[in-house]
């Protein structure tokens, strides 16, 4: 059985405090004569407990004879003299002391040293005889500080980039002078009242920019914010500022600090509006282009109607007609365009529907009794493909409604639009007459040499065949 | 029954055009104004069943304004046509309550439709204006 621990038992052997505790000590006399020091301190510096003891401080740590800060000796002394008079210990600012490595050579160090009263009497009574350093190696932090010194300072390199923190309870502000730069003011050594930065904010942009302060003051930890806002300078130009910001809160939660970044972001947003003014502009260009482009085929239409009209022979007027049928395929794809603002492709579902109710009436089909049926998928073509494809359409179904019924019977020309494949349209035109050949009947004549050639401009191949239930004709092409 | 109808298009060959197809349709055209002013003055003269509108009219006219005036003056509706319908802002629309929005180059098939509903309007005198 183990022997129990009596907490009141004198005898023990008292705990080596100095041994076991994690922090560097030594003992010195007010004359820096060294005492005594621990294991950690040995450990820390390199140096020896036997090399130490005895010697005054400097001469067991020298200091370094090229360190411009020169020696930190008056420091050390002016803590030791502060801790003997308030009789408290004296924590002292960073210290910078280098190492004498076993070289020969010195090795940048940082220290955070703590001078503590040792008296001449048990429990801090009698005279005060020397002083404990309490000494922990800063040295990693503070190369980190620097590093992040030396960024922020590449940052603000022009003035436009600033990082800025703010305490929540008394709203001071702690930021580099270049804060008040780009608020368009005097940069002074004393911050601003919150306020007074805020009077520099563009009207228009100032309630959202203190809304967002105000919702970050009452956000959890890590809440972050960004809000772009106006400064008007004294001059009156304006600025863009762009302000992103985090809250970082204490223990209890409470609103500690805002912290930020400040950009001067000017230059973006005037690039920004130029690009936004450059597209506007490029718009209003294409959409008189657009409107001339329809109006002068409104022009050329009424034109040809007009000499139609005028025409003396029937030949003359059949021609003049069948002109502007061509042309108005071609319009019912112009009057589409830009309907969805996509000009470079047009849905050829919707135009085919469109186009043969206008071919309906052109026509005459409830005269004539014959049905027009539009089967298409959704099928979007490039506007010059479909333009091509609108020609051949006018020419199969006019040449159906010329050719295929014979003595007024009446039928169906059905007009099927599908995908075959991936990249591959087809396009099918079928009619349920008895008559001949639509496509051959006028052999030599325009239509069947701008049915070819348009088919040939598409890529595509035509097939014709015929049945006693009429005439099919058949166009496959690629849809790119 | 055969419409009243006047014309206003600043391009006149247009307007020829458009003045045929009324005809053939077997409508009567009023007039022709190739301007804002001369389109709501000969609105208010001839008091027409309908107006064929161009929405840009000559100079610095609009055709937009023109039709909400006569809409709004004389009670008389507009078929729009243009090459730039999308400019119409719905306010537009709500004050204008175009009979149709025809989108240039307007076929003479559409002109015809347009003319023949409008008739078929009129004809019923509940749907006057």
């Amino acid at each position: 059985m183990a022997e129990s621990y009596d907490p009141a038992d004198v005898s023990r052997a008292p705990v080596d405090f100095m041994a076991a505790s994690p922090y560097a000590h030594l003992a010195y006399d007010l004359d820096l004569i060294v005492l005594d020091i621990n294991w950690r301190h040995e450990q820390m510096t390199g140096v020896a407990r036997d090399r130490v003891v005895g010697r005054y401080i400097y001469d067991a740590f020298p200091h370094n004879p090229d360190d411009p800060n020169g020696s930190s000796e008056p420091a050390v002394r002016a803590s030791i003299a502060r801790m003997v008079a308030s009789q408290e210990p004296d924590t002292m600012e960073p210290l910078k002391h280098d190492l004498l490595a076993p070289d020969g050579g010195f090795q940048e160090r940082y220290w955070q040293v703590t001078h503590s009263p040792i008296y001449d009497g048990a429990n801090g009574t009698g005279t005060i005889v020397g002083a404990l350093q309490t000494t922990r190696d800063i040295t990693a932090d503070i190369l980190r500080l620097r590093v992040t010194a030396a960024q922020h300072r590449a940052a603000m390199v022009g003035g436009q980039v600033v990082l800025f923190e703010m305490d929540l309870e008394t709203d001071r502000i702690e930021a580099p002078s270049g804060f008040d730069f780009l608020h368009g003011m005097t940069p002074q050594d004393d911050r601003q009242p919150l306020a007074a930065y805020y009077e520099r904010i563009h009207r228009e942009d100032r309630k959202q920019t203190i809304a967002l302060v105000d919702r970050l003051r009452e956000a959890p930890d890590g809440t972050e914010g960004r809000t772009d806002y106006r400064i008007v300078r004294p001059d009156g130009t304006i600025r863009w500022l762009s302000a992103s910001m985090e809250v970082v809160r204490g223990t209890e939660g409470e609103a500690a600090r805002l912290t930020g970044v400040l950009i001067d972001v000017t230059d973006l947003h005037e690039t920004e509006s130029n690009l936004r003014e450059a597209l506007a502009q490029r718009d209003l260009l294409i959409e008189e282009v657009n409107h001339r482009v329809k109006n002068s085929l409104q022009l050329v239409i009424s034109v040809l109607a007009l000499e139609a009209k005028a025409a003396r022979g029937e030949e003359a007027r059949e021609s003049l007609q069948s002109a502007i049928a061509r042309i108005h395929a071609i319009s019912t794809i112009h009057a589409s365009l830009y309907e969805d603002g996509d000009v470079s492709y047009v849905a050829l579902d919707r135009y085919l529907r469109r186009f043969c109710r206008h071919l309906e009436t052109s026509l005459g089909a409830d005269r004539r009794r014959i049905a027009l049926n539009v089967d298409a998928e959704e099928i979007r073509l490039p506007t010059s493909k479909a333009i091509t494809l609108s020609l051949v359409v006018n020419e199969l179904v006019t040449n159906a409604f010329k050719h295929a019924f014979r003595d007024n019977q009446p039928g169906r020309i059905d007009i099927v639009l599908r995908q075959a494949g991936n990249d591959r349209v087809v396009l099918e035109i079928a009619d349920n007459g008895s008559g001949e050949d639509a496509a051959s009947s006028e052999g030599t004549g325009l239509g069947t040499r701008l049915i070819a050639g348009s088919v040939n401009q598409l890529g595509g191949t035509i097939r014709q065949s015929s049945d006693d239930g009429g005439w099919t004709t058949r166009i496959e092409f690629p849809a790119k | 029954m055969t419409l009243r109808v006047l014309i206003a298009e600043d391009e006149f060959l247009i307007a020829l055009d458009l003045e045929s197809q009324v005809e053939d349709a077997g409508h009567i055209v009023v007039g022709v104004a190739s301007t804002q002013e001369t389109a709501i003055v000969l609105a208010g003269q001839e008091q027409p069943d309908l107006v064929l509108m161009d929405l840009q009219l000559a100079g610095p006219s609009s055709g937009i304004e023109a039709a909400k005036t006569i809409r709004r003056a004389h009670g008389i509706k507009s078929v729009l046509l243009s090459g730039s319908l999308h400019k119409l802002t719905e306010g537009d629309i709500a004050q204008i309550e175009p009979l149709a929005m025809l989108s240039k180059p307007v076929l003479n098939t559409q002109v015809k439709d347009e003319l023949d509903r409008a008739a078929a309007l009129c004809q019923d005198p509940a749907h006057k204006n």
